[in-house]
Order: C-alpha cells, then sequence, then structure tokens
C-alpha cells in the first residue's frame, strides 16, 4: 500500500492515531464485547435499563446451546449444509475456475460476467425465484434444495479465487518441470498441487464461511421446515419474540469460526485476491 | 497449445484443429458457468411468468396483468419501493463518501495504521443479520448508547421501527463500508507510486494530488463499489424486516411475505420483475454514464 | 552424426510464421549461438528442441533419433529460462534434486550429484535457502546446475543473463563459458546482444523473420557478414549503397555516392547489379587533412570518448553520407576538424536486392 506522510508533525499522527483507533474500537470491536456480555447475561435477573453492565453472569445461556434442540439441531444443519455446500462448489469451481484460470477463452469477458451475475442479481429475486421453481421440483424445504440455492450465491466466489490462484501458477515454472522430466502426473503432485493449495483452502474457507452465513435464500427455500442458524438468529431477532441473550449466542457461534479464518485467510490470500473474491473486476 | 492443456487433456495434442480443444473448454466451464446460468434463468423467467398470472402455485394459469397493477397503483407498494429506494441511495452515498475518506486516511502512515486496517475487516465476515443484532444492541433503544447518555438526562433517539430507516441505513453502513473500502483501497494501491510523486513534483499539493490524480483514476473502482452498494441495499430483506416501520414496508419485505405467508405468487413475481428491472435501469444508466464520462475524458 | 538436426521445421502462431523452414545442424559439444532481434524465432526455435512448441511441419533429430512426437518430459534436453523460473515452494537443493528425482535417481545419488552441481556453481553453501531469499545471480545459477546436474544431451539456454546489471553480466558469462568447456555439453544459447553471441559462441547462426540469414564462426560473421542484415545487426554501422560499374576476378569497381571504389570480393557480381558496402567503425582510418593521405575528406560532426575509445561521426565532403568511426584510445580530434579518411582493403560488399530481401 502507498503511503504518504501528509502531515509531518508527530504530535498530530499521534492524535490522529488517536482518534482513528479510538473510533474503529468503538464502531468495530465495542459490538462484539456487548455481544458477549449479552450471552453471558444471567436469564433469571436479565440485563435491564439503565444498567450499563449486567448485574450478575452465567453460562447458562450456553448451556442452553446444547440443551435446547433447535439450537442443537439448527447448529447440525447448519454445518453439514456448509460441508455440502463446500463439496458442491468444490466439485463445480474447480474445472470452471481452472479453465478461466488457464486457458485462452474467446467468450473469456461474458464468461467473467456471468460468474459474477448471481452477485449482482438482488438475491430477494433469486429466493423467491429459485423458491418457487424447488417447490415445483419437490425440493422445496429439504436439505438438497436449501444446498443447491446456497451453492447459487457461494460459488462465483469460489471460481473467482479458483481461477486466481491456478491463473498464478507462472507457465514458466511449469514449463521448466516438465523440461526436466515431470510426466503430468507428477507435475501435479509436486508443482501445481503444493503451489496452489494455499488458495484453494481459502476458497474453500470462504465458501464454507458463505453458507454458514447465508439467510435469504435459505429462508425463502428452507422455511420453515430447514433452520440454520442465521434463521434461527433472525428468530430471536424479532421474527417471532425478542430473545437477545439467545441471539447473542448464536451471533457468537456464528461469529467465532469466522472471524478465526478471517486471519487464516488474511495470511494465506493477499489482498488482490481478497478484492477479486469479492467482485472488483 | 498451453503446457496444462496437455496435462490433462493428452488425447488433443494429436489434433491440429481447434476443435478438441473447444470440446475441451466446454466440458471444464459446464459444471460451473451451466449451473449458474441455469440457476439464473430459470428462476427469473418462472418470476416473469408468474407475474403474467401464467404457472402460479394453487390457481390455474391465466394471463393477466392484475399484479402489475396493484404494484403501481396500491399506495402502500408504491411507498415501499421508494422507501428500498432511498434506504439504498442514502446506504450508497454515504458509504462511499465514508470509504473513501477512509482509504485516504489509510495512506498516511500513523501509529497504529496497520491494527486499524485489520480491525475495519471485521464486519466482512459478520453476517447482516449479527450485523443487525450487534448494531440493535448498541444504538436501539435500551442499547448501550442509550444506557450510557441515560445519567446524562439525555433521551435517546430512536432508531429502529421509524419511518425514515435511520436504523436499517446504519446496519447496512456498519456492513457496507469495510467492503467499499477493500475495493476503494485496492483500486488506490495500483495507482502507480511515479505518478504521485510526478504530480507532487510538478508543484501539486496533498489535496490537488488527490483532485486530479488519485480522484479520476480511482473513480471507475469506486463506482463500481457504490453499484454494488446499491444494489445489495436495495433487495436487502433481513434488516427491514426486523427493524423497519410497519409502513412503509421495504419491497422485500413486502415480496417475501406476499410469497410465504399469502402464497401471493403473482403479486411477489410482479415486485421481483420490478427489482430486477429497476436494477437494471441503474446498471445500464451506470454504464452508460462511464462511457460517457470516458468520452468527455479522453486519457 | 550431428548432435542435434533441426530438418525444414515451421510453425505457425495463427497466421503468422515464427519459423520458416529452418535447418540447422549442432554439432556435439559445441556452443552455438541464435542471435537475433525480437521476433526473429530464436526462442521458439529454442521451445521447439525442448518440445514445449511442436511445429507445424519438420523433423527434430537428437542423435538421429526423431524426437518431434517425443513428449517434454521425456526429452533429455534442459533449459535455462529467462524467468528461471526456480520452484518457489522448493529450496535450492530440492529445485537442484527435481530432475534427477523425476528420473527415479536413487536418493544418495542425488544427494551427491546435486552437491557436485551446486559446487560448480560456487552455491553449496546456499542449499537450504529458499529462491525469494536469492539475488538475480545467485537465482540465475540455481536455475544453471538445475539444469546442468542432469547431464542433459542438449543444454538450451533463453536469455539467461539479460535480467542482470552489467558487471555481474561480464562475470557469469565469462564462468558460463568456461562451465561448458569444461563440461563439453553441447549448448544453444538464445540472445539479442550481439556482444554476447561473438563473445561466447562457436558459431553463431543469426535469425530474422523466421529464418536463417546466416551461420558462421563469430569471426566470420563479423568479419565477412554474408547479408546486410546481418551487418546492420552487428552494428556495423557503415553502409554504403552503390551498383557495379565492372568487375574482375575476386574484385570488382563500384560505382557509390563516394565515387568510384574498387573493392575486393568473392561475390560474383554482373555489371549493373545494385550493391552495398559495409565499412566497420574501426577499420576506418582518420589522418589530418593536411596529411594529404587517404580517398575522402570529411568534418568531425560529434565526438563520444567511451573510455576504451573515441566514437565520431564524420560527414563525409558532397554527400550526404556520414560515417561512424572508432579510434582506440583518446580524443585526436575536435568537432568541426576536417579529416581525411581511409577505407579498409577487405570491406564486405554484398548484393542490395538480395540483401534488402533478408
Amino acid at each position: 500500500m502507498n503511503t504518504f506522510w501528509f502531515i509531518r508533525s508527530a504530535r498530530l499522527r499521534w492524535l490522529l492515531a488517536g482518534i482513528v483507533i479510538g473510533g474503529a474500537a468503538i464502531v468495530f470491536v465495542l459490538p462484539i464485547g456487548v455481544a458477549i456480555l449479552w450471552s453471558l447475561v444471567d436469564p433469571a435477573v436479565g440485563w435491564f435499563p439503565p444498567d450499563v453492565l449486567p448485574s450478575s453472569l452465567s453460562f447458562a445461556n450456553w448451556r442452553a446451546l446444547l440443551a435446547v434442540p433447535e439450537l442443537a439441531d439448527d447448529f447440525t444443519t447448519s454445518f453439514t449444509v456448509a460441508v455440502l455446500v463446500t463439496l458442491l462448489c468444490a466439485l463445480l469451481g474447480l474445472p470452471t475456475g481452472f479453465a478461466l484460470g488457464r486457458r485462452p477463452l474467446r467468450l473469456r469477458r461474458v464468461l467473467e460476467l456471468l460468474v459474477l451475475t448471481p452477485l449482482m442479481m438482488p438475491s430477494v429475486v433469486l429466493a423467491t425465484g429459485l423458491g418457487s421453481v424447488f417447490i415445483r421440483l419437490g425440493l422445496g424445504q429439504t436439505i438438497p434444495g436449501v444446498v443447491l440455492a446456497q451453492t447459487v450465491v457461494v460459488l462465483p466466489y469460489m471460481i473467482r479465487i479458483v481461477a486466481a490462484t491456478l491463473g498464478g501458477v507462472p507457465q514458466d515454472v511449469i514449463d521448466a518441470a516438465r523440461n526436466l522430466g515431470a510426466a503430468p502426473l507428477a507435475l501435479t503432485r509436486y508443482i501445481l498441487v503444493p503451489m496452489v493449495v494455499p488458495g484453494l483452502f481459502a476458497g474453500a474457507l470462504l465458501a464454507f464461511i458463505g453458507s454458514l452465513e447465508e439467510f435469504i435464500l435459505t429462508f425463502v427455500v428452507g422455511m420453515p421446515t430447514i433452520q440454520t442458524l442465521p434463521m434461527l438468529l433472525w428468530s430471536y431477532l424479532g421474527g417471532r419474540s425478542s430473545f437477545l441473550t439467545y441471539a447473542a449466542v448464536v451471533s457468537l457461534t456464528l461469529l467465532v469460526p469466522t472471524l478465526t479464518m478471517l486471519f487464516v485467510v488474511e495470511r494465506v490470500l493477499k489482498q488482490e485476491y481478497l478484492a477479486a473474491g469479492f467482485g472488483k473486476a | 497449445m498451453t503446457a496444462s492443456t496437455q496435462i490433462v487433456f493428452r488425447r488433443a495434442r494429436r489434433t491440429r484443429s481447434g476443435l478438441g480443444e473447444v470440446w475441451a473448454d466446454i466440458l471444464l466451464l459446464a459444471p460451473g458457468c451451466g449451473f449458474l446460468l441455469l440457476a439464473m434463468v430459470v428462476p427469473v423467467v418462472q418470476l416473469g411468468l408468474a407475474s403474467l398470472g401464467l404457472f402460479g402455485l394453487g390457481r390455474p394459469s391465466q394471463f393477466t396483468l392484475d399484479n402489475y397493477a396493484q404494484v403501481f397503483g396500491d399506495s402502500l407498494l408504491r411507498g415501499g419501493f421508494f422507501f428500498s429506494l432511498r434506504i439504498a441511495l442514502a446506504t450508497m452515498v454515504v458509504s462511499v463518501v465514508v470509504a473513501t475518506l477512509l482509504t485516504a486516511l489509510l495512506q498516511i502512515d500513523f501509529p497504529g495504521r496497520r491494527l486499524v486496517s485489520v480491525l475495519y475487516k471485521i464486519p466482512l465476515v459478520v453476517p447482516s443479520l449479527v450485523a443487525a443484532f450487534l448494531v440493535l444492541t448498541m444504538i436501539g433503544p435500551g442499547g448501550m448508547a442509550a444506557r450510557l447518555l441515560a445519567p446524562l438526562h439525555v433521551t435517546w433517539p430512536s432508531f429502529v421501527h421509524d419511518q425514515s430507516g435511520i436504523g436499517i441505513v446504519i446496519v447496512l453502513l456498519w456492513h457496507n463500508i469495510p467492503v467499499t473500502v477493500l475495493i476503494v483501497s485496492a483500486v488506490a494501491a495500483a495507482i502507480p507510486r511515479d505518478l504521485v510523486d510526478a504530480a507532487r513534483n510538478l508543484g501539486a499539493s496533498p489535496w490537488r494530488v488527490f483532485r486530479h490524480i488519485i480522484g479520476p483514476l480511482c473513480a471507475p473502482g469506486i463506482s463500481a463499489a457504490a453499484l454494488l452498494v446499491f444494489i445489495d441495499s436495495f433487495g436487502t430483506y433481513a434488516i427491514p424486516s426486523l427493524i423497519g416501520p410497519a409502513y412503509p414496508r421495504a419491497i422485500s419485505v413486502v415480496m417475501t411475505t406476499e410469497f410465504l405467508q399469502h402464497a401471493n405468487w403473482g403479486l411477489a413475481s410482479a415486485l421481483g420483475v420490478v427489482l430486477i428491472v429497476t436494477t437494471a435501469v441503474v446498471l445500464v444508466l451506470y454504464y452508460r454514464l462511464m462511457a460517457r464520462l470516458r468520452e468527455q475524458a479522453p486519457a | 552424426m550431428h548432435r542435434l538436426e533441426l530438418r525444414q521445421v515451421s510453425k505457425r502462431f495463427g497466421g503468422v510464421p515464427a519459423l520458416d523452414r529452418l535447418d540447422l545442424a549442432v554439432h556435439q559439444g559445441e556452443f552455438l549461438t541464435l542471435l537475433g532481434a525480437s521476433g526473429c524465432g530464436k526462442s521458439t526455435t529454442l521451445r521447439v528442441i525442448a518440445g514445449l512448441v511442436t511445429p507445424d511441419e519438420g523433423e527434430i533429430l537428437l542423435d538421429g533419433a526423431a524426437i518431434r512426437d517425443l513428449p517434454v518430459h521425456r526429452r533429455e534436453t534442459a533449459m535455462v529460462f529467462q524467468s528461471y523460473a526456480l520452484f518457489p515452494h522448493m529450496t535450492v537443493i530440492g529445485n537442484v534434486a527435481f530432475g534427477l528425482k523425476m528420473r527415479g535417481f536413487p536418493a544418495a545419488e542425488v544427494e551427491q550429484r546435486v552437491a557436485e552441481a551446486l559446487a560448480l556453481v560456487e552455491l553449496a553453501a546456499l542449499g537450504g535457502r529458499f529462491p525469494r531469499q536469492l539475488s538475480g545471480g545467485q537465482q540465475q545459477r540455481v536455475a544453471l546446475a538445475r539444469a546442468l546436474v542432469t547431464r542433459p544431451k542438449v543444454l538450451l539456454l533463453d536469455e539467461p543473463l539479460s535480467n542482470l546489471d552489467a558487471q555481474l553480466r561480464d562475470r557469469l558469462r565469462v564462468e558460463l563459458r568456461a562451465l561448458q568447456r569444461k563440461l563439453g555439453v553441447t549448448t544453444i544459447y538464445v540472445t539479442h546482444d550481439q556482444a554476447e553471441a561473438l563473445a561466447l559462441s562457436d558459431r553463431i547462426v543469426f535469425m530474422a523473420g523466421g529464418r536463417i540469414v546466416e551461420i558462421g564462426t563469430p569471426r566470420d560473421i563479423y568479419r565477412r557478414p554474408q547479408a546486410r542484415s546481418t551487418a546492420e545487426f552487428l552494428g556495423i554501422a557503415n553502409i554504403v549503397s552503390g551498383r557495379i560499374v565492372d568487375t574482375s576476378p575476386g574484385a570488382c569497381i563500384m560505382e557509390t555516392p563516394l565515387g568510384r571504389l574498387t573493392l575486393p570480393t568473392a561475390e560474383a557480381f554482373r555489371v549493373g547489379d545494385a550493391a552495398a558496402l559495409c565499412l566497420r567503425p574501426e577499420d576506418i582510418r582518420l589522418d589530418s587533412h593536411a596529411a594529404g593521405k587517404g580517398a575522402l575528406a570529411g568534418t568531425i560532426r560529434h565526438a563520444a570518448y567511451m573510455g576504451s575509445m573515441t566514437e565520431y561521426i564524420v560527414d563525409l565532403g558532397e554527400s550526404d553520407l556520414s560515417f561512424r568511426v572508432q579510434v582506440s584510445g583518446d580524443t585526436v580530434w575536435n568537432l568541426g576538424d576536417v579529416v581525411s579518411l581511409t577505407l579498409p582493403d577487405n570491406a564486405a560488399v554484398f548484393r542490395q536486392d538480395a540483401a534488402a530481401q533478408r
């Protein structure tokens, strides 16, 4: 990243640092702290205004995760669907990403636009459209239906990352390996796979996260039989009633894996790949 | 012929014509692109047909324009459309402005810059529902902000369920600004350092450098990001459904309610078509604007 | 039998001919350089030999055996790439060992040969490093070791020194040639730098437009280029067009803007042929006008001191021509000085129209 030093005085820079870090902490970090507090509120006492801090803490809400059947069920559903979606995206995305990344294609720009289009369509439109089609096909309110629906909005990310990763292997390195005697299988095993695995891993991670978080399509296609954690969270936030403590637990459950994954992905992928995954052409 | 072709398709090496290559391409592209094509075309066609009264569920197929008449005629639905539009525009404008400022800020070398550049990415992995929850607990009625200010006898204004939709916009901003910053800073980083140095060498102050060099070069990327934010905010469902007002209800909320609760496929589909058409119009206008700007400013 | 032979090899990329009926024979143990401007087909020729490009027509013979249909990984050639193409995820040792590993050598032998190769290129201490931790010169040597360790029948080098700074390039050039002589491996080297080609090669193949223009030893090519394009590429800067007005065995008389010149030549001209005269800058002698020697008079227009010699641009009397003249040592003449030029006895003469075609 280019850095400039428009501000020469060191004192001003520290002031700026203070403001920006303080602001960032309040906006980005504090809410999570508050969510953690909410998850630890003692259900017998509650946390009502004007208390700035909860008067009594307990792990009761977290234990409920194991006790309340719907929490445990939705947890399982969410992660099962996520695994299936990741696998499906890998199956569909690897060959296509390979083609977009390494083969000369005449319709390349059109295809790249096609891959981006699911992200450009309003998801509620996709949800309703797919929902109605699935109901006709008998896939409404089934796991396969939800998996297929989620794949539509997760696959573009996978394809773009696979294409960027596979395309990033210099042709010279492949030529050199073949020149030194690597048959196709050896080439794949010793050269291609090691160079490509980190990026693919990040792609799979992003697909997994995308599936866990996905709400609107899962909601429209799966409601009410198939319930994932986001749908549960929605109901705790006021869909049916407001249940802030449980909402906090579900939120944090959704957050912990994804936040840790963020740091892993950040280290593995370069910034350009990350932006490529998000649709910057 | 590239080496990778020979790895995957040894036989293709023999063919002198490109036909084997074309089949290889099709085979490779079919899973991903084919799936996506199917998954987008079929639902849109279904929506189009259902909006016209054909192939709906439970009702006999009959061509009708009643659904569209309702969409345009009913004041509630019209109000919802413009409500969604206002929210999307507000979110787009504010997020672009804030993201640009934040990007510019991050170009300045201050202590803790790296920390901030990690912190701002947190919302990227927070699902929008969780974002709604977090923002609610902070600025909702009885939220942290309200409780912190209570001793000072300051009434905290209501941000949820109000007709201006401000709470919705705030949640959308929390969710969208980091993505926009990511895109804008990637675009800014792509500007060769030499250009800035040359401008400064020729006498441009930092502000002028931004206005005449960095700004124009970033503009296409920024506008693309803005477009994404707009489209995302226009059709968003979860947040308006949770903290939106009873009236006017966002178009996506009405659509989903009609579809799921009233099984009114016709109306829901018509609303969906209106959504798509609006998005398409915005896209076309965007491309036209970009093309015209490119003409006016010969590189 | 030649070590390597190319017979009538042709290759087109989308309609553009990259190689046009190429015929080439490479001797065992020689250092052959393919020299030419960008796009002349020299890199394509190298890649055809390695098997990375399949020719449309023609045959490639290695020790008499046809290898055109042999896949890349089964040819016994080893290539050093311009970008070095080191495997980023392997250490230096891993990189160098790769070719041996592919060929299935036992671990003990691999270890020993890798150590030998690294010692050969003087990188024995850096075996455990990764490519990104090495300098450009070090990376280049790893690439070289990686290629040599497999004891290939033909070593292919694609502008391996072009990414290095001048001093390093000169030093590595010397080392490279010494190494090649020591090992006796047949080597084909690609470059656009004519000084490099002249310094390194046993023979030079000058290429243009996908064809071989001429082949010869460095001395032959430089002293007696057969084609105008060769002469121009080699920096023989002074070319004068004219017409043959008389011929005799071993000589000809040419009418040029500089007057009528008698020149020795082996080419069989006919009266009326268009021809071109090539004069090397260092062959022209300058004397002061007052001395009265030399056939031509000229005025010094430009003088550049280049360390080992001084280069002058001399405007020639009545004509529009100017000559580039190099005189060793310090500057003697100043701008505006009037000098007389003596042309060498052995200037090369070739046909103008044939040269224009090439």
